[in-house]
């Protein structure tokens, strides 16, 4: 829908630049609500299921530094994110070998099995963006990657 | 740049909506980031800048139920963020006329000269989707309002 029409404030935008902004912090909340219903019943976080794939992903253990930099959001304090983890039972830390300052993480048996529970019901995450053709994904990733530079 | 070029992680994408789904989350947290930066001087973040906005696009009173349903990032803790900025003296807390059992907030002077200033590098701001033409930021509007359906 138009966003003018979906925000709650009656608005206009001075141009189609100032609208984008806010259409991508609108499209992005919108998209992150979705992303929460299709992780709604095991109980973690947007940003923690983010944490979890990128361990999945890496197949080994990384460690804290090696996280920051693959985390989507650039702002969040991972050390706070770990901890979390770490109080749910999704990840263990270790002192690592050679680096005594560095701390690796790994998955636990329980991180594991959310994540192929979730595996199981990848389709319902994709449906996120079934208004749109393939052609229009690529599209829009198209402007998004214009846009950023 | 390309998303898959910018990103530390460098495994492939499942599928196109995965790819969609994580650039768009990648850029707004992008956008955020030079929002922030352009917010700097005035040292407010853009979930404060938003919140002035909507009081100086609402021009009048507005209780912190009313702003909270206005604000594009739901998430948000809109009695934090008002108290903040009340702390900050851009905005003014007071009984309202109508019914001085209920509060109600407006913007103090220094948050209208806030704003203001801003105003003024209101084309900074814009530049940050600079990279695209305005046909380009039509269509990325267009996208964006057609994925959430």
């Amino acid at each position: 829908m138009e966003l003018e029409k979906e925000l709650k404030e009656q608005r206009t935008f001075a141009n189609d630049a100032q609208k984008a902004i806010v259409n991508l912090f609108f499209s992005y909340y919108w998209t992150m609500q979705r992303f929460d219903l299709f992780l709604e019943n095991e109980d973690i976080s947007t940003q923690q299921y983010n944490c979890i794939r990128i361990l999945q992903r890496a197949k080994k253990p990384i460690s804290t530094r090696h996280l920051k930099d693959y985390l989507l959001q650039k702002n969040s304090d991972v050390s706070r994110l770990i901890e979390r983890l770490v109080n749910k039972g999704l990840v263990e830390t270790a002192t690592n070998q050679e680096d005594q300052r560095k701390l690796d993480i790994t998955l636990t048996e329980k991180a594991k099995q959310i994540l192929s529970r979730l595996e199981l019901k990848f389709e319902e995450l994709w449906a996120i963006m079934k208004n749109l053709t393939p052609a229009e994904q690529t599209q829009l990733n198209f402007l998004l990657d214009k846009m950023r530079g | 740049m390309q998303l898959e070029k910018e990103l530390k992680d460098k495994i492939p994408f499942r599928s196109q909506y995965s790819k969609t789904i994580v650039n768009i989350v990648y850029s707004a947290n992008w956008v955020e980031e030079r929002f922030n930066e352009y917010l700097k001087p005035e040292q407010i973040t853009w979930q404060q800048f938003n919140a002035l906005r909507i009081l100086e696009r609402a021009k009048q009173t507005m209780s912190t139920k009313d702003l909270k349903a206005l604000m594009v990032d739901k998430n948000s803790d809109a009695s934090r963020l008002i108290d903040r900025l009340v702390l900050k003296g851009l905005v003014i807390k007071k009984a309202s006329e109508q019914d001085l059992r209920k509060i109600v907030i407006t913007l103090s002077d220094s948050g209208t000269f806030l704003l203001k200033r801003l105003e003024a590098r209101f084309q900074e701001m814009e530049a940050i989707v600079g990279n695209l033409s305005d046909d380009e930021s039509v269509s990325l509007n267009n996208l964006l309002d057609k994925m959430r359906g």
